[in-house]
């Protein structure tokens, strides 16, 4: 099953290649913006390591299960799989990561051409194996979300609105604008506390700050206890929605 | 002449069509009047949170700033109203070959199809724009002649049709690549650079980034006007770009139109 993700995603893989252009160009503008200001070596590394973070640490698989499995019904052939729903879309993600890991190696190296090698990473090598967990469950915490959120199609018929209103949300609050630290202090405050920190802005800062052991087993702790409450939510969305659910439509 | 009123008729009678779709599908058009001014008031909360860290930028000051995001709202929500519709299905129209019965109409072929559908939503958020527009300058004390206005909207007419003709380059490949459906996600992120001031491409020197001057430009233009910053030589840039680049994206889209292979 998960060779048959593969090459589907393998088969467009020019049209994976324009969805990295879009978090590349709006970074880049924001690298441009702060150009001529001081600190610029660690606003361009933010910048790099955000897009191309990105691309680990972010979901896409909402469109998929609300338009498509759910409205349309496509939900039935999951159901009849003697696998969790949760794990066969964790699957048909899995291609597109592998892809968008060579495509940001790629970027990489673009980047660090374009930017002259400026990139200030302060991580000691002990900690990578932490980083990366910190990755994982980033990504974890992003899949279980927008799968949650998904779930809503069982009970509402039209709601790009409100998708759109979250996304808005997730990219004031994940750091996309700038690094948190930067905010006034009460979105601040809110922001580095929301599940969207946990997933897209720590994963980046805990390459760029210089932390020791006790602040990363923090992050791994709070991104814990966010994936825990997603997780129930997920769960007790799945086993309510699933009974609105009529195989054709809604 | 002849022919001009003949299109306005046409494109009044596609006016009604779609006020017609909207009285049908009414809460569609509220959850995208929510969704475009939600957009909308984004821009104007990530200008305020990047500004309010940076303070002045490539010479222009935080009220200034906000004021060219105003800009960006408003000739946003004109350009959407008018034509991003169009480009967003256009992928299908392609990949499906639908676009055989928009060549056998008795119409322009790029007329009917970047023009046919119009979203209402985003007229809101034109609206709105003005309003906001209105508001700030005599909030920050900006005064505007009624020349300034007549120049503000001939050069919002002129930003809008380099930003559909950049729009038409992109959106013409989709012939040969018709499963380039995201080709728009990009343009709309794409747009997003004519938020930020001209100067911040030119104050790069990267040559590279000069392809993104004429977006640029196409905000930046018409809120100099009104800003009263030294805008005529980007007013001259804006004019001749529009004009290359609309002659250019109407000569890649006959000459695209012969590869097209209908359906499959």
């Amino acid at each position: 099953m998960s060779a048959l993700y593969f090459e589907r995603t393998f088969e467009y893989r020019l049209r994976s290649f324009l969805w990295i252009l879009i978090p590349m160009s709006n970074n880049l503008t924001l690298i441009l913006f702060w150009s001529g200001s001081a600190g610029l070596d660690y606003v361009t590394t933010y910048y790099i390591l955000m897009t191309i973070g990105g691309l680990f640490t972010t979901s896409h698989v909402e469109y998929e299960v609300a338009e498509v499995d759910i409205k349309q019904g496509e939900l039935v052939n999951s159901l009849t799989k003697p696998i969790s729903y949760y794990w066969i879309n964790f699957l048909g993600e899995l291609p597109y990561r592998v892809l968008q890991a060579i495509y940001a190696t790629i970027l990489i190296g673009i980047f660090v051409l374009f930017f002259h090698g400026n990139l200030s990473v302060v991580l000691k090598p002990i900690y990578i194996p932490l980083v990366l967990i910190i990755f994982m469950l980033g990504y974890f915490i992003s899949f279980t979300y927008k799968l949650s959120i998904a779930y809503l199609s069982f009970w509402f018929k039209d709601l790009r609105g409100f998708y759109e209103l979250m996304m808005i949300f997730s990219i004031i609050f994940s750091g996309a604008v700038m690094p948190l630290e930067w905010y006034p202090s009460t979105i601040r405050t809110l922001s580095q506390m929301s599940l969207f920190a946990y997933s897209g802005y720590y994963p980046i800062i805990a390459l760029m700050k210089p932390f020791v052991l006790f602040d990363f087993l923090s992050i791994i702790f709070f991104q814990c206890i966010w994936l825990g409450v997603l997780l129930l939510l997920h769960n007790y969305l799945w086993k309510n929605g699933i009974k609105e659910f009529t195989a054709v439509g809604q | 002449m002849k022919n001009i009123k003949r299109y306005l008729r046409i494109y009044r009678a596609i006016l009604k069509i779609n006020l017609v779709y909207l009285l049908t599908y009414r809460a569609n058009f509220i959850n995208n009047i929510v969704s475009a001014l939600g957009w909308g008031a984004f821009q104007i909360v990530w200008i305020v949170l990047l500004t309010g860290k940076r303070g002045t930028a490539f010479g222009w000051t935080q009220d200034d700033m906000i004021f060219l995001t105003l800009g960006y709202f408003m000739v946003l929500g004109i350009f959407h109203f008018i034509f991003t519709r169009n480009f967003d299905t256009f992928s299908r129209i392609v990949d499906r070959g639908e676009l055989d019965a928009i060549l056998l109409k008795p119409i322009d072929s790029q007329f009917h199809s970047t023009m046919r559908i119009v979203n209402y939503a985003n007229l809101v958020r034109a609206i709105v724009g003005i309003v906001l527009i209105i508001i700030w300058s005599s909030l920050k004390h900006y005064h505007m002649s009624p020349i300034d206005i007549v120049f503000f909207c001939i050069y919002v007419g002129v930003g809008v049709m380099t930003m559909y003709s950049i729009w038409l380059i992109f959106v013409t490949m989709i012939i040969w690549y018709p499963n380039l459906s995201n080709m728009v996600d990009l343009l709309f992120t794409i747009n997003g650079f004519a938020r930020y001031p001209v100067e911040m491409v030119r104050n790069s020197g990267k040559i590279a980034l000069y392809i993104f001057i004429p977006l640029l430009l196409s905000i930046s233009a018409p809120i100099k006007i009104l800003i009263h910053k030294n805008a005529t030589q980007d007013i001259i840039t804006l004019t001749l770009i529009c004009i290359g680049l609309f002659m250019f994206s109407r000569w890649l889209w006959k000459w695209a139109l012969r590869y097209y292979t209908s359906a499959s």
